[in-house]
């Protein structure tokens, strides 16, 4: 078998691709272009034209975005991402570090609860959503489950208050990434050389000031990879959303994927879907061209 | 030599399309219980006609629009699609069939109701065919929970709050609502229709009269509409409408505003209209001595335009005989609601069911906002009311100007 497979690796029609290895990587960046930046630009396209139920090739300029932004329940989405992904970034950082340090203190059992910690990342956020659904359900869950206890006046009707809602979004969201931001965090923690450490605690550090002077400032490529999935994670929060809170009460918790979502293929909007796509489009590329920028300008610095 | 195999396979997976593109295909959502046993019916006289009947099932009215349009898009359309729009909705982006010589030759216009007579057509030419009829605008009601404190069927708003206000105080939920946007929709338009009547309605949400939209009577309107928020419960988000018609059944709650499929939920639980539960017209749409407002929508299959002569006839004769008198109230019967012919015999209905028949037969007729409206002006108006329910903050003067923003959706 070995002998065959090596037999047909130096036949010459191998050799073509040892010699140009970019044509084995040809299919797969065939099939990007066309599939990723292809319906991109088609997406850019269906924005700037009258489509409605389907595509149509009636140009109208920006009549879409100016719609889109004249719109409150885009606005209320665009509102409710920005506290959401505040919120959606700065908890999980935080507690993931807190637990990162906490289980970087080469404690018995680590590896169990760390699995425990990974453990909710391994569901799909449909998941995480219907089960949170049931569990902050005002009649059923966590509130019954108190008032069966005895506190027979508990209420926990977040599900249900305009104000609230959001925020369940966040509990269920940071439930299931924090494990992940953890992970992040303690491989960094892992990576810092033992002969600094070792250094620093001859100098007299220790403790707190090890950490915060030594071990934290080594710690920026980690919260680095941290923020750029949690980022654009946030902006395209969909299923999430769907499964937990519908977008509801009203469009209290309304983010623009799930906007974009329902305008596109429930009410037969597809030119302002499009334009709402385009518009999520722009932010992560906000994000990611500064560092793709500031990655490309080291690369040549290098 | 190793290209035989590959186009083998090729032509044998064109073999299925070609004979798929001779059958007619119909393309639905109907997969589960009553509604999938009106489609073994629908089979059943599809095949009697001689029709080449074939399915595509989709789970879900949302995937199923999605892959009709996807389909239309590739090329590939199927023949008939089942319809939760109105019907000039796709005969402005596709070509429709032309069922006028079966719909003259049955006297459509005269067995059916003119509202969905109109609602068939596209351009002079009728596309559709109507499978039953649902009632919308219904006030069910546990009469033993009304009983006992000494209380009837509110017919009027003013007296809805009043009961609404003794059940509560008595600690009975006086309301049960599912979480979905169309039932709070469904709820304003019960009191746009009980306290301004068909006219008023007709003027205001279908035209979109700013005057009326923006007038003081649409206020009073918002303002009563929020105050039924006062008689529902948090546990609303999320739950369906028969969870709410299972609260009445088990005496939790006692009044519940949705369309005639709670029908069904009260049958299967054992329960006798009349006897342990009430079906009234909404507060204010009649229905004392005189015949009743009756505000409804309808299920229908839309044609599409037939790939060639054979096909055509095919539609023709599955449009006939679907709209024979025995074939469209055993749909009706299987599928809940009531049958579309005025001339249908209501054997085997409840009183529910009889009484919705003899309003709609002889009452004053208003077709659903969904079925009235283009998509995008429906979405947006059943957003400003889902919103203005669920929240505190906005006022009803807000949610006016929000409405009125809101009727002049275009496309």
């Amino acid at each position: 078998m070995t002998t065959t497979t090596s037999a047909a690796l130096a036949s010459p029609r191998w050799q073509r691709y040892r010699e140009r290895p970019e044509l084995l990587l040809l299919p797969s960046l065939a099939l990007g272009l066309i599939f990723f930046y292809g319906f991109m630009l088609w997406t850019g396209w269906l924005s700037l034209t009258r489509s409605s139920l389907l595509p149509s090739d009636e140009f109208v300029g920006l009549l879409q975005y100016q719609r889109l932004f004249a719109d409150e329940r885009w606005l209320q989405a665009l509102a409710n991402l920005a506290r959401f992904a505040g919120l959606f970034i700065a908890i999980p950082l935080a507690l993931g570090l807190g637990l990162a340090i906490l289980l970087d203190q080469k404690i018995r059992g680590e590896g169990g609860l760390r699995l425990i910690y990974l453990h909710p990342m391994a569901l799909s956020l449909i998941v995480t959503g219907t089960v949170w659904r049931w569990l902050l359900d005002p009649e059923l869950g966590l509130a019954q489950g108190l008032r069966q206890l005895g506190f027979a006046g508990f209420r926990l009707d977040w599900l249900a208050d305009e104000e609230m809602a959001l925020y369940t979004l966040v509990i269920a969201a940071v439930w299931q990434i924090t494990g992940f931001v953890m992970a992040v965090f303690l491989a960094g923690l892992r990576a810092v050389d033992d002969a600094v450490l070792q250094a620093a605690r001859l100098d007299g550090a220790s403790g707190f000031t090890l950490y915060r002077r030594i071990v934290l400032p080594t710690l920026g490529p980690s919260l680095f990879s941290a923020l750029l999935v949690l980022l654009p994670a946030a902006i395209k929060s969909f299923d999430l959303v769907v499964a937990l809170t519908d977008g509801g009460p009203g469009q209290a918790s309304e983010l623009p994927a799930l906007y974009m979502f329902q305008m596109a293929f429930e009410r037969s909007r597809l030119g302002l879907g499009a334009a709402s796509a385009m518009v999520m489009l722009m932010m992560v590329l906000s994000i990611a061209l500064p560092y793709a920028y500031a990655r490309a300008r080291r690369g040549a610095a290098a | 030599m190793k290209k035989k195999p590959l186009c083998l396979l090729l032509l044998a997976g064109l073999l299925p399309t070609l004979a798929a593109a001779q059958a007619l295909d119909f393309l639905h959502w109907w997969t589960a219980g009553s509604e999938a046993q009106t489609l073994a019916e629908l089979r059943r006289s599809a095949l009697a006609a001689g029709v080449h009947w074939r399915e595509s099932p989709v789970a879900g009215a949302g995937n199923a629009n999605t892959l009709l349009k996807t389909r239309f898009l590739s090329g590939n359309p199927p023949a008939l699609a089942q319809l939760d729009k109105a019907v000039s909705v796709w005969g402005e982006v596709v070509p429709l069939a032309d069922l006028n010589p079966v719909a003259e030759a049955q006297h459509w216009g005269q067995v059916l109701p003119p509202e969905i007579a109109e609602e068939l057509k596209f351009r002079g030419k009728v596309a559709a065919v109507p499978i039953n009829v649902h009632r919308l605008n219904s006030l069910w009601s546990n009469r033993a929970l009304l009983q006992r404190h000494g209380l009837a069927v509110p017919r009027s708003w003013p007296e809805f709050f009043a009961v609404a206000d003794r059940l509560q105080a008595a600690g009975v939920l006086p309301l049960a609502i599912g979480g979905s946007p169309g039932q709070k929709l469904s709820v304003f338009a019960n009191v746009v229709l009980g306290q301004g009547g068909a006219d008023f309605f007709q003027r205001a949400l279908v035209q979109r009269d700013a005057s009326l939209l923006a007038g003081p009577q649409m206020l009073a309107m918002l303002r009563d509409f929020k105050r039924v928020k006062r008689y529902t419960d948090a546990g609303q988000v999320g739950r369906d409408w028969s969870v709410a018609t299972a609260l009445l059944i088990q005496g939790r709650a006692a009044m519940q505003f949705t369309g005639d499929w709670a029908n069904g939920e009260f049958q299967k639980a054992g329960l006798v209209a009349g006897r342990d539960f009430d079906c009234s017209p909404a507060p204010g749409h009649g229905g004392e001595g005189a015949a009743g407002l009756h505000y409804f929508e309808f299920d229908r299959i839309l044609f599409f335009q037939p790939l060639n002569a054979r096909q055509a006839d095919e539609q023709r004769r599955l449009a006939a005989a679907l709209m024979q008198r025995e074939a469209s109230t055993r749909f009706a019967r299987i599928k809940g609601g009531i049958p579309v012919r005025r001339d249908a015999e209501l054997d085997g209905f409840n009183a529910c069911a009889r009484q919705s028949f003899a309003d709609f037969r002889s009452g004053r007729r208003v077709l659903a906002l969904s079925a009235q409206l283009p998509e995008a002006s429906y979405g947006a108006i059943r957003d400003v009311v889902s919103a203005f329910w669920a929240s505190d903050k906005m006022t009803a003067e807000q949610a006016q100007a929000r409405l009125l923003k809101a009727a002049r959706v275009k496309d």
